[in-house]
């Protein structure tokens, strides 16, 4: 375990885009959780009346516990960037056929597999603290103080950002073993998770009458949307009461099924193909 | 102990056979080559032996096992072109290598100064030559002083000073016991370094057999005298010689094994020949490889 971990971080340490990504990623967590008070601002500025609220700033965001369900939701928007991360790395590794050298070299293939499941869960985890440590920084400022005691209740959602993130990277990189085009995996990736399964998903769950229960119920089983519907919209709660109390049952099953999937495929194609 | 032995590997590209039932051995020691015109199945071999390529059908087994990556770890192995990632210095990707081979990291420097480039290991591998990154290939190899080494095409892309380093070096490393398997389409390097051999074409083995046994079967004597006419006919009463021919003004005979030019020039002086030229000469495995293709043909 040591060794893979070691291995992984061999590779990756002197990997200026993996840095490059990983600091924009870092950036940008922090820039979007923590500007949404920037935004209400403007909101207020600008004068808009918001379902009675006159002063927007007002609406508790940052509030312990509710921070959490809203920041995880927010940060998830930019987890692709985290699979260009791991699609990198692997393309990377199949381009200077650095794979094929490693099994060569007495690597087994399912210790690359490892090393890699390893660097995924790690990165998931970097990105998790991260968003914690925001989360307590934004909540020391904002919060009303009367909520600090619920500082800790309801991580669960960092758990389950945690999932999204994980799951999604190694969907990411089921692909990259897949395609083994890098920029074709990048490109398919974007399309897919920002246009093609958002607009279905739209269709699907907001479509006409004729659409039959199951068609509704279809992109829960998206890869993408369904470790998206982990974590619900969280800022209904301001305006219709929806509360989301915990994580779903159904959910976290059907996240299990394809974090299962996209392992085992990964697993097969390095099996059964040449490498 | 048998080093490697493989039973009927075969692998098919969709309709192309690139090894058809290919079964041989290699004992310990041996300095194998591996020949054959590019394109014979030598890299696909290598490749299945490896577990990088899957085999169609068939098996194999290393150190009288089932290969596993623990099989590979006694191994050194460089396949086609030097696999290494361009931004790490070499000493880094020889890092990396070392965890893999679960070797010591002392032997990073060791295997750099052996391949002489210990001075260059800080700069990164995308700023090396060809000739550098198969030295770096070699060296990666080296890394956990395994008992069988496995070179494809290893001079490959090199300068000939480059070229008879990386000879020297094979020779001395074969010199010190180790098992090595080289395939080549360069005859003058196998039979330069190998003890034993084997010749593929199209996926097919056409010849197994040790280099002496070769060479020994094409040892040739030239010989030619002022009147030719007149030696024909009295060479043609020897005993010893199994073939005859004529070229260049010479007679090139091929001789049975233990005739040496001297029976050949005593038996030519006492019936009053004097001769003009005798040269005995190395047969060559270009020879003997064009003889096993044309029988194949």
């Amino acid at each position: 375990m040591i060794r893979l971990i070691q291995i992984e971080w061999f590779k990756l340490r002197h990997y200026r885009p993996f840095w490059i990504l990983i600091g924009m990623y870092a950036v940008l967590s922090t820039v979007i959780c923590s500007s949404i008070m920037g935004f209400l601002t403007y909101l207020k500025n600008e004068g808009a009346n918001f379902r009675g609220i006159a002063d927007p700033t007002m609406i508790p965001i940052y509030d312990f516990p509710d921070i959490w369900q809203n920041i995880t939701w927010l940060a998830a928007i930019i987890k692709i960037i985290l699979a260009f991360i791991v699609v990198m790395s692997i393309y990377n590794e199949i381009n200077h056929r650095i794979v094929r050298q490693n099994v060569i070299d007495g690597l087994s293939k399912e210790e690359w597999l490892a090393s890699k499941l390893i660097f995924i869960a790690a990165l998931s985890a970097a990105v998790t603290l991260l968003l914690f440590i925001n989360g307590l920084i934004l909540g020391r400022i904002y919060s009303h103080p009367d909520a600090f005691p619920y500082a800790l209740t309801n991580l669960q959602f960092l758990g389950a950002y945690f999932l999204d993130v994980f799951t999604y990277m190694t969907f990411a990189m089921m692909l990259a073993l897949l395609i083994r085009k890098g920029g074709l995996v990048i490109v398919g990736l974007l399309m897919y998770t920002l246009m093609f399964e958002p607009v279905v998903s739209a269709i699907l769950y907001n479509g006409p009458e004729e659409f039959t229960d199951w068609m509704r119920v279809l992109p829960d089983f998206f890869p993408v949307q369904s470790s998206r519907n982990l974590i619900h919209f969280p800022f209904l709660r301001y305006g219709f009461q929806e509360v989301q109390t915990f994580v779903g049952k159904r959910e976290l099953i059907i996240v299990f099924c394809w974090f299962v999937f996209n392992v085992g495929t990964s697993y097969f194609m390095l099996r059964k193909r040449d490498i | 102990m048998k080093i490697l032995e493989t039973t009927n590997l075969t692998k098919k590209y969709r309709k192309i056979t690139a090894l058809d039932q290919l079964n041989f051995e290699i004992e310990e020691g041996m300095v194998f080559g591996l020949l054959g015109p590019n394109g014979s199945g030598k890299t696909t071999t290598l490749g299945m032996l490896l577990n990088v390529l899957t085999p169609t059908s068939g098996s194999f087994k290393w150190f009288e096992k089932v290969p596993s990556s623990a099989s590979r770890k006694k191994i050194g192995a460089i396949l086609e072109i030097p696999c290494f990632l361009p931004y790490l210095t070499a000493a880094q990707n020889l890092r990396v290598i070392s965890k893999i081979k679960e070797c010591d990291p002392a032997a990073i420097d060791r295997s750099l100064k052996t391949v002489g480039l210990f001075d260059r290991k800080d700069d990164p591998f995308k700023t090396y030559s060809l000739g550098m990154k198969q030295r770096l290939a070699i060296g990666s190899a080296l890394l956990s002083d395994p008992p069988v080494l496995i070179l494809d095409e290893p001079t490959n892309g090199l300068d000939p000073q480059g070229i008879v380093e990386i000879r020297e070096l094979i020779k001395v490393i074969a010199g010190s016991g180790k098992t090595i398997i080289l395939a080549s389409h360069l005859l003058d390097e196998v039979q330069k370094l190998c003890s034993d051999f084997m010749v593929l074409r199209k996926g097919k083995k056409l010849f197994q057999g040790s280099v002496e046994g070769a060479l020994m079967n094409q040892r040739t004597v030239e010989v030619a005298a002022d009147d030719m006419e007149q030696m024909e006919t009295v060479l043609s009463e020897f005993n010893g010689i199994k073939k005859m021919d004529r070229k260049n003004g010479v007679f090139v005979l091929t001789t049975q094994e233990g005739i040496k030019p001297t029976d050949l020039s005593r038996f030519l002086f006492d019936r009053k020949i004097v001769i003009n030229h005798l040269i005995e000469k190395e047969g060559s495995l270009e020879q003997q490889f064009l003889k096993i293709l044309e029988q194949n043909d």
